[in-house]
């Protein structure tokens, strides 16, 4: 009955029109916000939030989504990125630009090494060797006081400056984020239908069936670790220059389950699905502090029902619905079939 | 050298803890091959059913275990009927009821958090008082915990060698399919078999509320050494969970005495990711390889 209503629906007639103006009119939107907002500095604040996180859940989505590897320790990458870029600017005095690279560099490190050797084991262990990696990243932070600050953590972190124009408002620093969002999900998207994209997909699907291929398991599966280290290091950068202080607190398990949550309410493997997801849950978190004691438990519920209900999240389950819409036609010899060619290749809005 | 002594024993103690939560995480791999993340959550609720039985309504002890048992039983088999059942049945993997149970083990928490409230519940020990051998003195509830455990392994281990529905539940484990075929309800099976792991770490947070007191966050700590006890002694063995427990005990009370306390944390972390990348059979060997 409901494939039949959607038949007659003509969906495509919609939907393949639509994709580019959705697109174009969301990021002109993005643009915009701090305009029509002017004044209401939280919410441009929220918005910065937003973008980091987007970020670090696009990273996540490349490692969970592409490659099917979960990290459950990505707040550590996260962690790593801020407290590099903010102890090379605060106590080594470089410029805040060259800290974040620093910060960049320092996150595809520790997510090659920590890549490595965990290629060969079953993705649920890997899961659990990244838990184990957050909080071992995280008690680094407490306990090396020397350098990290331990508890209270490090303060006065500048804010980058274009040519002495200096970020230091919100709405300013917005569009430095925006920057690096648009940027990192196009890298994504083109990563996605990229050699390297594909033989990640494979890896995921048939890891025994790519080696036979001739794709190499070991370099594909740590440059996926790496290329989302090196998202979460950057978000983490971006961060703490936004917020100027950051302790161990900002870095726990709980915000590692927070970013994995975000991938999978929205979507893994979709340029939508973080947008969705952080978004949605960036604004619950932020504006639904009056009901603080029942976010844990909305996550939690969140989670179960996502995972065992829609397991391709928000996003992925439209696609699912759209692409078995023009499935259907196709079998009836509409003019859909090649429009499935081109959609599953693309996969995204 | 008496000092040495003294920590090996307090490690042991407390490793038996960590023993025992880490063989109810071997014990649902052992008979579903999956892995429930909620663990350690069932261990933090042991603690409260125990301080609501013995508390709230001035029961005695052995029917704090009981109770608890009984109900975290029931939790452990809800959640395989009502969850996990319908997702194995459409084809979840490993993976993603393990990301399931994540959802569960944040929910269970915050439900906890807002019955029983965020400051730290004591509990009144079985045992009151200590035990001296010679210049080594052991509490006594951390004597009862330690024989519970080995206990609790030696039954266990005979349950599933020796009894008709130990062997059901390591057919349903082995081929599922062929276990239908013969005639096992393959379903209740292994919802008993949650039901059961969830029991062993009810029974262990009961035991433990003692000395730890019952708090909502206990179960993530608690929960992650276990895991990583059942992996050091390589997953899925019942013996491999006790050994492995004992050792992170040993070693995280030792490291925390002699290198720093404030990685006492750290160092059961540390082994479980150095064990899962360079000896991801444990000390015995497990399937942990692709």
């Amino acid at each position: 009955m409901r494939r039949l209503a959607l038949e007659k629906l003509n969906l495509e007639r919609w939907v393949e029109p639509a994709r580019r103006p959705v697109r174009y009119g969301t990021l002109a939107l993005a643009l915009l916000l701090p305009a029509i907002l002017a004044g209401n500095n939280y919410f441009i604040l929220v918005l910065c939030l937003i973008g980091i996180y987007l970020l670090v859940v696009t990273g996540l989505d490349i490692l969970y989504g592409f490659s099917g590897q979960v990290s459950l320790g990505h707040a550590a990458f996260f962690g790593i990125g801020a407290y590099v870029s903010a102890m090379a600017s605060t106590d080594l005095g470089i410029s805040v630009w060259l800290s974040m690279v620093l910060a960049v560099i320092a996150g595809v490190i520790v997510g090659a090494i920590l890549a490595w050797p965990s290629v060969k084991l079953v993705h649920h262990f890997l899961a659990l060797v990244t838990i184990g990696f957050g909080e071992i990243v995280r008690l680094l932070f407490l306990n090396s006081r020397e350098v990290t600050g331990g508890f209270e953590g490090i303060g006065n972190i500048p804010a980058p400056s274009v040519g002495g124009f200096e970020l230091d408002s919100y709405s300013r620093y917005y569009y430095l984020v925006l920057v690096f969002v648009v940027a990192g999900m196009v890298v994504k998207r083109n990563l996605r239908n990229s050699t390297w994209g594909r033989k990640l997909v494979a890896v995921r699907e048939n890891a025994t069936a790519a080696e036979a291929f001739g794709i190499p398991l070991l370099s594909t599966r740590t440059i996926a670790f790496a290329i989302s280290a090196a998202y979460g290091a950057l978000g983490g950068a971006l961060y703490a220059h936004l917020i100027s202080y950051i302790s161990p607190g900002s870095f726990t398990f709980n915000h590692s389950t927070l970013f994995l949550t975000m991938v999978l309410i929205g979507g893994y493997g979709t340029v939508w699905g973080p947008i969705v997801g952080v978004t949605t849950l960036t604004l619950l978190t932020e504006y639904g502090q009056r009901f603080e004691q029942y976010q844990g438990v909305f996550f939690g519920l969140a989670i179960i029902i996502v995972v065992a209900a829609m397991p391709r999240g928000i996003v992925g389950s439209l696609e699912d619905i759209y692409a078995d819409h023009l499935r259907q036609k196709s079998h009836r010899g509409g003019r859909g079939a090649t429009v499935v060619a081109t959609t599953e290749e693309v996969d995204d809005g | 050298m008496e000092a040495f002594v003294r920590l090996v024993i307090a490690g042991l103690m407390a490793g038996s803890v960590y023993a025992l939560v880490g063989l109810s995480f071997s014990f649902v791999y052992k008979g579903t091959n999956l892995i429930n993340w909620a663990q350690g959550e069932w261990f933090m609720l042991g603690g409260f059913v125990g301080f609501t039985v013995l508390e709230v309504f001035h029961f005695p002890f052995w029917s704090a275990i009981v109770i608890a048992a009984i109900v975290i039983f029931l939790a452990g088999f809800g959640v395989y009927r009502l969850l996990v059942h319908r997702m194995v049945q459409r084809g979840a993997k490993l993976l993603d009821v393990l990301l399931a149970t994540i959802g569960l083990s944040i929910l269970l928490q915050n439900v906890a958090m807002l019955i029983w409230g965020t400051s730290v519940r004591s509990v009144p020990p079985l045992l009151k008082g200590t035990l001296s051998l010679g210049a080594i003195i052991v509490p006594r509830q951390y004597m009862i915990i330690f024989f519970t455990t080995v206990v609790a392994v030696a039954l266990l281990y005979t349950f599933m060698q020796r009894t008709d529905f130990g062997t059901a539940m390591r057919a349903a484990a082995d081929n599922p399919y062929a276990a239908r075929v013969v005639g096992i309800p393959e379903h209740l099976v292994n919802a008993t078999t949650w039901g059961i792991g969830a029991a062993i770490a009810g029974i262990a947070g009961v035991m433990v509320a003692p000395i730890f007191g019952a708090y909502f966050f206990l179960g993530l700590t608690v929960g992650i050494k276990g895991f990583a006890a059942a992996v050091v002694g390589g997953f899925g063995r019942p013996y491999g969970a006790l050994a492995g427990g004992l050792i992170l005990g040993v070693v995280e009370t030792l490291g925390a005495a002699y290198i720093s306390s404030a990685w006492k944390d750290g160092f059961a972390m540390a082994v479980l990711v150095l064990f899962l990348l360079l000896r991801p059979h444990g000390l015995f060997r497990a399937e942990a390889f692709d």
